[in-house]
């Protein structure tokens, strides 16, 4: 009788002691380093026409004849302005998920975009500053996490395509490990102020077991340090200014 | 006696899947959103020059020679003005708060000011000879009682050590142990090691607060305002309150 007893005490301090580990594992494990399947560094959402308003449209139109050879000048991007949410996802870039109790981290080479995906049942706040990654609730449904995300600056494009939307831009993803080593991410955008329907797509990643997310701050570090370098720059042997490169 | 043997298997199932619970309390908490105490005007290591060699002394002081033009973020040899990131260990002494995530890997530390991310790798990998400098360098950890003992090298020599403008070279490298010193306040130790700039190493130390109640909000500086304004001439669409030079100048 007293084994019994104590036996069941020694559970339930186990137990006690465990919440946190047993927690961990009723979730689904999304964590690791993940990249984007498929052909192309970049696989837009928006296969066709997108589905937008005239104001809209006609800011997509110019932005379609703004492409030059390599250097789009209507781009934000072109600009060092980020890929913001959900355009880094149409990247062939890798990302890392961290998961804790109180929140979902996705945390991205390109850009060093670090999304926060709060779980604790806050709501976006009313006049939520605008950011390019957009500020994130998600909460575990079985196997999957859902994240909805706003208050994501209209200064973006959803992909290299040039489609444009407003500051009421929502994105529904839909997270699930599809397999041991694939993520599925089922996108949802709904904008009332820029579309003129819902538009949905799919896209899947696979698992890098053997990656580490690199430091990177894109092509626009070249321009930093180019505008650094004439004043302050000391010693990095590889560095030549313009001049010297082209032989003068 | 069966019936007791049976009992005494309740606790043993649970306990492998308690051990991921149970290691993560075994190690020190670290975790929680964090940021310099009290007013952090000085984001300095040093209140005086630390001990350096003669050509790192004049760069000093020609860096320190900006500090009116400084205080307007304009300062023409800091590089943060060309929009690079503040690096490591400048990140260390900012002002932004950063947000400090602990798996059994790696420790992330995940900083507002520029959206930098260090990974400190706890798992004992080294780095290749010819690993790329990086600004957050590369970082190795591990616990030793209540501190987290952290090394990292490979720093790009494109930063200033701190907002003073003491240089370093890519030798330079910091050791800092990191230990909860009450309920929500971290101190840092860091110790500086770059034997092509400083006479010997030197020694300071940090001490953030617990912010139960901040975010880590996105930040890319102020370089954004460069950034949009060279975006602006084209496609800039109503945000209110920006005006570019010339309207601000009334023109």
């Amino acid at each position: 009788m007293r084994v019994r007893f104590l036996c069941l005490i020694l559970a339930a301090v186990t137990l006690l002691g465990n919440a946190g580990g047993l927690l961990a594992q009723s979730r689904p494990d999304l964590s690791g380093v993940w990249t984007r399947t498929g052909p192309g560094a970049n696989q837009p959402f928006v296969k066709e026409t997108p589905p937008l308003q005239p104001w809209a449209k006609a800011a997509y139109d110019e932005n379609r004849e703004g492409t030059e050879e390599g250097h789009d000048e209507m781009d934000p991007t072109t600009y060092c302005i980020p890929l913001g949410m959900p355009r880094i996802f149409s990247l062939a870039n890798p990302f890392e998920i961290v998961q804790t109790a109180g929140q979902v981290y996705m945390l991205f080479e390109s850009d060093h975009m670090q999304r926060h995906i709060y779980l604790d049942g806050r709501k976006l706040p009313e006049n939520y500053p605008l950011t390019y990654a957009g500020f994130s609730t998600g909460r575990y449904d079985g196997d999957t996490l859902v994240v909805e995300t706003g208050a994501i600056s209209d200064l973006t494009w959803i992909d290299q395509s040039g489609t444009p939307h407003s500051d009421a831009l929502r994105v529904t993803e839909r997270i699930r490990r599809s397999s041991p080593s694939m993520l599925e991410i089922r996108f949802r955008f709904e904008d009332p102020k820029a579309f003129t329907r819902p538009l949905e797509d799919t896209k899947t990643f696979q698992v890098r077991p053997d990656w580490a997310i690199m430091e990177n701050i894109g092509y626009c570090d070249d321009r930093f340090r180019y505008s650094f370098g004439k004043k302050i720059f000391r010693g990095t042997a590889d560095w030549q200014s313009p001049e010297q490169a082209v032989g003068r | 006696m069966s019936i007791r043997f049976a009992w005494l298997l309740l606790p043993a199932v649970l306990l492998p899947g308690s051990a991921p619970g149970l290691l993560a309390q075994s190690r020190p908490d670290l975790s929680g959103i964090w940021a310099r105490e009290g007013r952090t005007a000085q984001m300095n290591f040093s209140e005086e020059a630390p001990p350096m060699q003669a050509w790192a002394k004049t760069a000093y002081d020609e860096n320190q020679g900006h500090a009116a033009e400084r205080g307007q973020g304009l300062d023409e040899l800091d590089p943060t003005t060309y929009c690079l990131p503040v690096g490591m260990p400048r990140a260390m002494a900012y002002n932004y708060p950063f947000e400090i995530v602990q798996t059994p890997q790696v420790v992330y530390i995940l900083f507002e000011s520029w959206q930098m991310q260090r990974r400190i790798y706890l798992d004992g990998r080294t780095q290749p000879e010819a690993a790329p400098l990086r600004y957050l360098g590369f970082s190795t950890g591990r616990y030793a009682g209540d501190t987290l003992v952290v090394e990292t090298s490979g720093l790009s020599d494109r930063t200033w050590l701190d907002n003073s403008g003491v240089p370093h070279s890519d030798a330079l490298q910091v050791t800092e142990r990191l230990r909860r010193s009450g309920p929500e306040k971290i101190e840092n130790a860091l110790r500086f090691e770059d034997p092509k700039t400083f006479t010997r190493p030197w020694e300071s130390s940090m001490t953030y607060e617990l912010r139960p109640n901040f975010e880590i909000l996105e930040n890319i500086g102020f370089c954004e305002d460069r950034f949009l304004y060279n975006y602006d001439q084209k496609i800039f669409r109503g945000t209110v309150g920006w005006q570019s030079p010339e309207a601000a100048a009334g023109k």
